[in-house]
């Protein structure tokens, strides 16, 4: 009994002491330093200075209300269409192998090349507006624009063929047969992926939806080069508070409430999926 | 309920026929077995009838009407699959009601054909399990009461008891005829077990390479099969070359064996190891080689005129010949001639 608990324990260390080591210490260290207890920057005792100043700064508020909505909206916008294109992907159709190799490019591209080429094809003077200026049409603002469209083009653009793929992956293990099935029963196409392909794949779609989201919530380099000039997402102005004002304590009291935010829209989306969950197939895989 | 129709069927993969010009006429009511090797095309034709696989070329007319233009959901045919194909993430009840609900049923309605359906396959106290928390032979049963809640016309089974092991198998396999039986409906089961469809058809229908090789009912396929594909198919048998002279029957190893019923030439016998005695004899032409006991039968094999032949004898009065045995062969009365024999 004693053995196998000790073997247990000597068996988790690996895992759980990364765990500690590299996710769990920087935590708590941010956690101390927003309090005021750091190790990095000023230590003056323990102070809720630094949130409050993060909250009463509307600048700040708006940061947040920004960081917000550069995550979200580009994970929308991927969902709305990996998953048409990865329940396209599961049949088959002339060129297949080609497109599943080029639709996987943006994975290796890097956020700030991304945004880079974002730049070049619809900025003002770029290339697509020279290409559609002889027929007499305009694109619309995309680069520094107020809605922050070419952040959410840059951003989906990266995130929509690792989505596919993790979406694709879900939908490829549900055995055909049971779409099969189902079809013989008098269910039409689009009612087999509502009732069988989508709430089997959930989990994977939630996989999807997380990484995705996370990723976008401190997405640094493309919200400085396309988004505008004001308002600033949370992860330009955490650069600016820790490395042009010197002040740690804001920095980590950031990151602190991006995290914190980030916990809550998950816990949200939970609650959400878990009742689609129930309204499509009463239980739980 | 309803008879189908099926008219030159035919398959390709690529460069492969899977299917060749099946055609098959099933009677209302009755219970026909597709027979075949793995790959000989009748999970294929199977797919076809049910609309999950195109067909290149044919017709299949369901009472009447041609349904192979029709999609899948249009077509009103039970499914039974290998894999039982239940849906996981749905109670047993949800199962059985799914293809009411497409058909809009009333709640009222649905629930009470579940039940009375969930009944009829003996499972009426798992209506709220999923299916993971019941055991193989449960979930054959829920995927069966899930095709027939349907009421349809006609029911198509894969393999549905290949994944169990072989006492449920049988026990099933009674269930599933007298469930068949009962409600008449018009039944097409694709199998690759011999004794499975012999037990369960009114007619097999054998299968080799994409065509059909024989039609039959399982008596006349097994006791006068026209090819040797089904003769060795259908359980064991002693394909014996035989030469006609004078009108009778002589094997390669100089025995008179019976009088040929048509002119000259070569004629294969097919004999099954049951019907295929055997006598110790000291100048006997044959040899015994191995004896093996199977329990209700022993089976001695036995090297003669270059064959090597098996015969079984039943009971616990069947003579046991010690390997090594000279014997002489006794053929039956009733000699049954193949009319094809290709191949080997």
């Amino acid at each position: 009994m004693t053995t196998s608990r000790a073997t247990l324990w000597i068996l988790l260390v690996p895992g759980v002491g990364y765990l500690v080591l590299f996710f769990g210490l920087p935590l708590v260290l941010a956690l101390l330093t927003s309090l005021g207890m750091g190790t990095i920057g000023t230590n003056d005792g323990f102070t809720l200075r630094h949130y409050a100043e993060l909250f009463s700064d509307s600048v700040y508020r708006d940061g947040i209300r920004y960081s917000l909505y550069i995550s979200v909206v580009p994970t929308l916008v991927s969902l709305a269409v990996a998953l048409p294109l990865a329940v396209a992907l599961q049949s088959t159709f002339p060129g297949k192998k080609l497109f599943l190799t080029l639709y996987k490019v943006p994975l290796v591209v890097p956020g700030i090349v991304a945004a880079f080429i974002v730049m070049i094809l619809f900025d003002r003077g770029g290339e697509m507006s020279r290409l559609l200026k002889p027929l007499g049409l305009s694109l619309p603002k995309l680069v520094r624009d107020d809605w922050s469209l070419g952040v959410i083009i840059a951003l989906a653009w990266k995130s929509i063929p690792f989505m596919t793929l993790i979406i694709g992956g879900a939908l490829a293990s549900i055995p055909v047969d049971l779409a099969a099935a189902a079809r013989s029963l008098g269910a039409s196409r689009l009612t087999v992926f509502w009732q069988i392909e989508l709430p089997l794949s959930l989990p994977g779609i939630t996989a999807a939806v997380l990484l995705v989201f996370v990723g976008s919530t401190g997405a640094f380099a493309v919200p400085s080069l396309l988004g505008p000039i004001y308002p600033k997402p949370l992860s330009v102005w955490m650069y600016e508070a820790a490395y042009q004002k010197n002040d740690w304590g804001l920095a980590t009291a950031m990151g602190i409430v991006m995290s914190a935010i980030a916990c809550a829209v998950l816990l949200a989306y939970y609650r959400v999926t878990h009742g689609l969950r129930r309204a499509t197939g009463g239980e739980v895989r | 309920m309803a008879d189908v129709q099926i008219v030159g069927l035919r398959k390709t993969f690529g460069p492969t026929v899977a299917v060749d010009d099946f055609t098959l006429s099933v009677a209302d009511g009755e219970f026909v077995a597709l027979l075949g090797p793995s790959g000989c095309g009748k999970t294929t034709v199977m797919r076809m009838i049910s609309g999950i696989t195109d067909a290149d070329q044919g017709q299949v007319i369901l009472s009447g009407q041609r349904i192979d233009a029709l999609m899948p959901e249009r077509r009103n045919i039970g499914l039974v699959f290998q894999s039982y194909a239940l849906f996981p993430h749905m109670s047993v009840a949800r199962n059985v009601a799914f293809g009411l609900r497409m058909r809009r049923w009333p709640a009222a309605d649905i629930a009470a054909k579940v039940a009375q359906t969930l009944a009829l396959v003996d499972l009426s106290g798992h209506a709220d399990r999923l299916p993971r928390e019941l055991s193989g032979g449960q979930q054959q049963r829920v995927a069966l009461a899930r095709a027939i809640a349907i009421e349809p016309p006609l029911l198509l089974l894969d393999e549905p008891l290949s994944n169990l092991d072989a006492k449920l198998r049988e026990q099933l396999r009674d269930d599933l005829k007298a469930l068949q039986r009962r409600l008449g409906i018009t039944t097409i089961h694709v199998t690759h077990d011999q004794s499975e469809a012999m037990a369960l058809a009114d007619r097999v229908v054998v299968m080799n390479a994409g065509a059909i090789v024989e039609i039959g009912t399982p008596r006349d396929l097994y006791q006068t099969p026209r090819t040797r594909f089904s003769a060795e198919f259908l359980g064991h048998t002693n394909v014996i070359p035989a030469r006609v002279q004078s009108g009778r029957m002589i094997t390669d190893w100089g025995q008179f064996v019976g009088v040929a019923p048509t002119g000259a030439g070569t004629v294969q016998l097919s004999v099954r190891p049951e019907d295929l005695g055997l006598t110790a004899a000291d100048q006997g032409a044959g040899e015994v080689t191995e004896v093996t006991f199977l329990g209700p039968e022993v089976e001695h094999r036995v090297t003669i005129g270059g064959l090597t032949l098996r015969s079984r004898s039943s009971g616990k009065d069947a003579v046991v010949h010690a390997k090594g045995t000279r014997v002489v062969l006794a053929f039956p009365s009733d000699l049954h001639l193949l009319a094809e024999w290709g191949g080997a």
